[in-house]
């Protein structure tokens, strides 16, 4: 099976490693959630789930690993009591996830429960016997608390041979303490267990095909590390169980020291590519390398990936520089931000950074192992239109500097500009004329469904709204996240903003500038610490739905199984609206039984808009709808808003830059640390190509 | 116009009923944040402050009595005060947990116990009460303990001091590196993981109640697998993500840019909670 770990022994991989601090973190956080708030403790016993699927999946090492770092983390979130909690989830969904790996049934379960729960009984019964005094204060005090209420019980003549019994079932129950930890402790096991069983049962059976791969994963080379000079010759490449080649007949060459562009739109094959240079072996063909590619050694490859958040390990920056190196080498890291655009940063904490920001300490992460092959899979995709100039310039610079080979992978054809040699994919093949002339990639883009709305009217600026009915009014809004503590953190200081019926407003700004914050509010799901948000007179927060927000992360939006079940949930309706709601959207009616994890990105937010807009929200909002998005998908999705406008739909939609959107939003308001900012704005690209230089 | 200004002062009616409502509810709890800061406590190494918190939680769990816990309530206001942490970092449990623990004293005073005193013309019993104050201090000192270590620990300090008090266990060819370096990954992804779940929450909130929708065993174990699944499929993509960026460098190694120890200052702590610890044993043993 796929999901069976391939190696039995020795240290933990990385996906490995990364899964069990993933997977404990979910545990720690359910663990904590049970313990501030009593009435979800159910929450806690949930924790033995993301555990189970960790034991499912991996080998026993990473779940204690996993339990280790879990207990560690709730000890400093909570104290001993979550603590205490997901070592109980650790064994729980242990000994449920391992009984499932090894495909057995409720039987073995049952008799691994039967072994395991007089272990645990025991150690409880020791535990207490050792801290005899804090259990004779605790016995003591529940005993008081139980006289307490059965004496003022007994005063009620009805009441009083229940409360006389209730004493001395108290005092048996005390007396015999052992046994009754013991009972608990038993009885906790099997309702834990088997809530465990059930849970991990139906969620394993909706993510059997997400297995866990590493695709960097190489085979080993014990040559001395030397990437460079590489030639591929008539290379392809085949994922497992895919059905065709993701890249064929590449024939290609690096050598020197230059800024090689590879060209492509998704599906192109060229993510394949860097993770060949990377060092996988393909599948067909040959790859001659002066050693082994070392990806992450000294010397060797390196590797700067497209999510900026994923890339990062390291709590503090100069701690992410470091991150893996070998113990004992010393690097300089300050020098090493400097020369990225970070200096002076060294203690910042990572959570802070903004996209762009991230990338260039990845960039400087690589430099640390002064690499001789810098590869870059699509590193700007996710960020704005600054952000993309920076990384780009930076990587294009890098060469002239250092005896490197940067590779940069896009699907921006501007970003190509930079480059020496442009090599251009299409279908997981090499497109011809390829080195000499700058590449359009415009080979895979269909023509737009759609054509974009009339001409923009020129944007305008500021938050008053002409003309048509007052829809949604922000007034006066302040918000501080964790106002009165030391950790008060001011979001938005003072928004007014109207918001006509069949409006489309832009919403732009960068990191931290609220924007956010602001469709929390504007959907009702935050309540502002200050002003007021209202739809039609009334607080928006009280008619939470009315306002629809299509979120960043579309996964997260999607809770169905399918796509059919998912919209229909989502919007409170039945098959026809669904079938109609999905067939706006442009999907044929045959994908209302597609699963929901194997959607594409593009694929996950339209289906998350279908659910909303079936809904018939009076607004809708979208948060970042084209991040993260390859041209035809985000040239797709532009044209479907555009028509939603024509069709009246009051669109809100909040982006960190304004790329794209002229097609669809013809007012435009720029928020600059939690206020809006007065002074124009720079006129809107009418296309979705993106900005050049 | 007299419906829009009936609409208006409805919304402003709301308005003040929510602010009150909101008032109440957004003394929000701040989770494994630091306060920053550069006092002597700020600067102990994070093991001694590990060590120190759970050497002195087992000391008073294994003799919990008034001398122990006013020791430890000592200790933590002093060093509180010599980090510099405002009031306003303590957590304010909501109105329901007063009322909790009210209940409890309520009855806990029913129970009586001596000495009594007399009320009017009864005697209440107070002796019971104290065992529920005790209670309660001793669970108010252990868990102001851990807080006070989250506020002056940098998140990044953590796993290295995991590691390097696993150290002895390494002899046993225990993997302690291998935790070390889960914590740190644990540390790194948690607020990730907690910003995932609350947008899975109001992703949940916007979505309307199917008609004749109900509340039993069914729908909520259907939702609750639902809400799980999406929980889980996004961190098997962050992990597999993760994995690669781990890959990307070749593998674990070093998890900080400064390792950091004990110095003279940790000796000096360690020998103040030995002293406490061993205070607290002796008054209470008298």
């Amino acid at each position: 099976m796929a999901e069976r770990p391939s190696s039995p022994s020795g240290p933990l991989r990385p996906v490995e490693l990364a899964t069990a601090a993933v997977l404990g973190g979910i545990a720690v956080a359910l663990s904590v959630l049970g313990w501030l708030l009593p009435h979800a403790s159910v929450v806690q016993a949930l924790g033995a789930v993301p555990i189970g699927l960790l034991a499912y999946r991996h080998r026993p090492r990473a779940v204690v690993a996993a339990a280790v770092a879990g207990c560690v983390v709730s000890f400093l979130v909570a104290g001993t009591g979550p603590a205490y909690s997901v070592v109980t989830c650790a064994i729980v969904g242990g000994v449920v996830g391992d009984t499932k790996r090894r495909r057995r049934g409720a039987w073995t379960l049952a008799a691994v429960t039967a072994v395991l729960a007089p272990v645990l009984a025991a150690a409880a019964d020791a535990l207490l016997v050792v801290f005899s005094a804090s259990r004779a204060l605790a016995l003591d005090q529940i005993r008081h608390m139980g006289r307490g209420v059965t004496g003022v019980a007994a005063r009620i003549p009805a009441l009083r041979g229940a409360s006389l019994g209730a004493n001395r079932l108290i005092d048996i129950a005390l007396r015999d303490w052992w046994a009754t930890i013991a009972l608990l402790v038993i009885v906790g096991l099997v309702v834990g267990v088997t809530i465990a069983w059930v849970v991990l049962g139906s969620v394993l059976a909706r993510l059997a095909w997400m297995v866990p791969v590493d695709l960097l994963e190489a085979p080993d080379d014990r040559r001395p590390v030397a990437p460079l000079p590489v030639s591929m010759r008539d290379v392809a490449f085949r994922y497992p169980q895919a059905g065709c080649n993701a890249l064929e007949g590449i024939d290609l060459r690096l050598e020197g020291v230059e800024m090689v562009a590879v060209v492509g739109s998704n599906g192109s094959g060229k993510s394949t590519l860097t993770r060949i240079l990377a060092g996988r072996a393909p599948t067909a063909g040959e790859v001659v390398r002066a050693g082994a590619a070392g990806l992450g050694h000294t010397g060797g490859t390196a590797l700067v990936s497209q999510r900026p958040e994923s890339q990062v390990l390291g709590v503090r920056v100069a701690d992410d520089v470091v991150w893996g190196l070998p113990p004992g080498m010393t690097v300089d890291v300050e020098a090493l931000l400097r020369s990225v655009g970070l200096a002076g940063m060294e203690a910042r904490d990572t959570a802070t950074l903004s996209g762009g920001q991230m990338q260039r300490l990845a960039i400087a992460a690589a430099l640390a192992r002064r690499p001789r092959l810098l590869l870059s899979d699509e590193s700007t995709a996710m960020l704005d239109a600054e952000g993309r100039r920076d990384v780009t310039s930076l990587l294009a610079g890098l060469p002239a500097t250092r005896p490197m080979t940067v590779v940069h992978v896009t699907h921006r054809a501007e970003e190509a500009g930079a480059a020496d040699r442009v090599v251009r994919l299409s279908r997981g093949r090499m497109l011809d004329g390829a080195d000499d002339e700058p590449a359009i990639a415009t080979a895979d883009v269909p023509a737009r469904a759609d054509p974009p709305a009339a001409a923009p009217q020129p944007p305008s600026t500021g938050g008053e709204v002409a003309g048509s009915k007052v829809l949604l009014r922000v007034e006066g809004v302040f918000h501080t996240y964790a106002q009165g503590t030391p950790w008060a953190q001011p979001a938005l200081r003072g928004v007014d903003l109207a918001v006509g019926e069949g409006d489309g407003l832009l919403v732009v700004g960068g990191n931290g500038s609220g924007k956010s914050t602001l469709a929390w509010i504007l959907a009702g799901l935050l309540q502002p610490s200050q002003g007021s948000c209202l739809l039609g007179g009334r607080p928006v927060s009280s008619q939470v739905g009315a306002v629809a927000l299509a979120f960043q992360h579309a996964r997260l939006q999607l809770q169905r199984p399918t796509v059919g079940a998912d919209v229909m949930a989502a919007a409170g309706v039945g098959p026809d609206a669904m079938a109609d709601a999905l067939a706006d959207m442009g999907f044929d009616p045959a994908f209302a039984a597609r699963s929901i994890d194997q959607l594409s990105g593009g694929e996950m937010r339209r289906v998350a808009l279908a659910g909303l807009l079936a809904h018939r929200p009076q607004v809708v909002i979208l948060d970042e709808p084209l991040a993260g998005l390859d041209l035809p998908s985000r040239e797709g999705l532009l044209g479907l808003l555009a028509r939603l406008r024509r069709q009246g739909v009051t669109l809100i939609v909040i982006s960190h830059d304004l790329e794209g959107m002229g097609s669809v939003c013809e007012r435009i308001v720029r928020l600059d640390r939690g206020q809006i900012a007065t002074g124009n704005v720079a006129a809107t690209p009418a296309t979705g190509a993106g900005v050049g230089h | 116009m007299t419906t829009s200004a009936s609409t208006a002062a409805q919304g402003e009616r709301w308005d003040r009923w929510s602010r009150r409502r909101r008032q109440r509810r957004q003394r929000s709890v701040v989770l494994l944040r630091q306060i920053p800061g550069d006092s002597v406590i700020h600067r102990l190494w994070a093991g001694t402050k590990l060590v120190a918190v759970v050497a002195y939680g087992v000391i008073l769990s294994l003799v919990p009595s008034w001398p122990g816990i006013a020791i430890g309530a000592v200790l933590l206001l002093a060093s509180s005060r010599l980090a510099g942490i405002p009031r306003g970092a303590v957590p304010r449990p909501p109105r329901w947990f007063w009322a909790v623990m009210a209940l409890g004293a309520l009855a806990t005073l029913a129970s009586g116990g001596r000495p009594e005193v007399p009320v009017g013309s009864a005697r209440v019993g107070l002796g019971d009460l104290e065992l529920y104050l005790r209670f309660a201090c001793l669970s108010a000192v252990l868990l102001g303990a851990s807080a006070l270590v989250g506020w002056t620990t940098a998140l990044g300090d953590v796993a290295p001091a995991v590691a390097r008090l696993g150290a002895p266990l390494r002899r046993l060819r225990l993997p302690v590196d291998e935790w070390a370096v889960t914590v740190a990954l644990c540390i790194r992804s948690l607020p990730l993981l907690v910003d995932e779940m609350r947008v899975l929450v109001a992703a949940r909130r916007l979505r309307p109640r199917p008609p004749g929708h109900r509340w039993n065993l069914d729908t909520v174990v259907d939702e609750g697998i639902d809400l799980m699944t999406a929980v889980l499929a996004a961190s098997i993509r962050r992990a597999n993500e993760m994995g690669e960026a781990i890959s990307a460098r070749g593998g674990t190694g070093q998890i900080t840019a400064q390792p950091l120890g004990p110095h003279r200052a940790d000796a000096l702590a360690f020998c103040v909670v030995a002293v406490a610890g061993a205070a607290a044993i002796g008054l209470a043993s008298l």
